[in-house]
C-alpha cells in the first residue's frame, strides 16, 4: 500500500513540475492521514483514511463534515492525476447512509470519474467502512483551470 | 455582535446532560477552531473559524471539504438547539464561489433554518470571508432522532 502511495505522490510531484505554489501531498491530506490505495488512470482513485478521535461529531462517531473533507481531498488528488494540474472544487454533495463509528479504525473513499471535458470533471464517490458497508455516497464537480504557459 | 459561545455551549450541555453520549462541543469543533458568535433562536446560528494553514489544499487555499466540515458542525449544533434532540446529517450539498486563502484569518459561517418537517430539518448556510464576500453556500438536511440521546 505504502509503495503505491509513494509512487502516486511521485507522479503528482512530476505533474506539479516543481511549482512552489502546488504542495504535494496537500497539507489537508497529510492532516487527515490519508493514503492512496489504488489508481486506475482516468477511471478511479481509492484512498484510505483513519478514523481520528479529533474528527468526532456530536454523537462521537465520525462527523459528516470530516467525511466531506476526505471525499473532497480524494476528488482533488484524482483531479490532479486526471487533468494533470490542480483543479478547483465547484460543487460537492454527500448523502450519509450510516455512521462510521469512532472505533472503526479506517474507511475507504473511492472516487470515480463519471465524465470529463476540457474544462470540468464530474466525479462520484463511495465511502466504504472497514467491513465493506457503504456509509456515504458523494458527487463533485471540479473545474480545470486554464494552463498557464 | 455579542459572542454567545459559552452561553450556547452551556445551553447544549443543559439539553443533553444525562443522555446517551453527546460530546459538547464535538471534538471536530475544537479541531476546526470554531466559535459560536450569535444565535437567533430557531432562525440563525453564526460561527467563526480561522482558515488554518494546516488544512490547506495544493494551491494554498482552505479546502472545500474543510468548509464542508465547518458547515456540518454549524448545522449540527443549530439542529440540536432547534430540535432539542440529537440529529444526524442525511444530506449536504455545497457550492464554492471563490477560494479562501489558508492564512489563519477568520471567516464566518451562517446557518439558517428553512423548515422543520416530519423529523427532517432543512438548513441553508453561507460562508463569508473577512470582507463579507460570499465564499460558499450549503444546503443541509438533518434527521431528528426519535429519543433524546438515542443513536441512529
Amino acid at each position: 500500500m505504502s509503495v503505491y502511495h509513494k509512487e502516486l505522490l511521485d507522479i503528482m510531484r512530476s505533474i506539479a513540475g516543481g511549482d512552489p505554489n502546488v504542495e504535494i501531498p496537500p497539507q489537508a491530506f497529510v492532516h487527515l492521514q490519508g493514503k492512496m490505495l489504488d489508481h486506475d488512470p482516468n477511471k478511479s482513485l481509492q484512498c484510505a483514511f483513519p478514523v481520528l478521535p479529533e474528527h468526532g461529531g456530536l454523537r462521537g462517531s465520525l462527523s459528516a463534515g470530516s467525511l466531506a473533507a476526505a471525499v473532497e481531498n480524494t476528488f482533488q488528488l484524482f483531479a490532479l492525476l486526471t487533468a494533470r494540474r490542480p483543479c478547483v472544487t465547484v460543487n460537492l454533495s454527500l448523502s450519509h447512509i450510516r455512521a462510521i463509528e469512532a472505533d472503526a479504525e479506517h474507511y475507504v473513499v473511492e472516487a470515480r470519474l463519471r465524465e470529463g471535458t476540457k474544462h470540468v470533471l464530474f466525479m462520484d464517490a463511495k465511502v466504504v467502512s472497514k467491513d465493506g458497508r457503504t456509509c456515504a455516497t458523494g458527487a463533485g464537480l471540479l473545474s480545470i483551470p486554464k494552463e498557464v504557459k | 455582535m455579542t459572542d454567545q459561545h459559552e452561553q450556547l455551549l452551556d445551553r447544549l450541555r443543559e439539553l443533553f446532560s444525562g443522555s446517551l453520549p453527546v460530546s459538547i462541543p464535538p471534538k471536530v469543533f475544537e479541531e476546526l477552531g470554531l466559535r459560536l458568535t450569535k444565535y437567533d433562536p430557531g432562525k440563525v446560528l453564526v460561527v467563526t473559524a480561522p482558515a488554518l494553514e494546516k488544512f490547506c489544499n495544493p494551491m494554498g487555499s482552505y479546502p472545500g471539504g474543510m468548509l464542508g466540515a465547518v458547515f456540518d458542525v454549524a448545522s449540527g449544533m443549530m439542529a440540536y438547539l432547534v430540535a432539542e434532540r440529537p440529529c444526524t446529517t442525511a444530506q449536504m450539498e455545497m457550492q464554492f464561489m471563490r477560494p479562501l486563502p489558508a492564512d489563519g484569518k477568520s471567516f464566518t459561517v451562517e446557518v439558517r433554518l428553512r423548515a422543520l418537517r416530519n423529523s427532517m430539518l432543512f438548513l441553508e448556510g453561507r460562508a463569508l470571508d473577512r470582507d463579507k464576500r460570499l465564499i460558499a453556500t450549503a444546503a443541509t438536511t438533518l434527521l431528528v432522532l426519535k429519543q433524546r440521546g438515542s443513536t441512529a
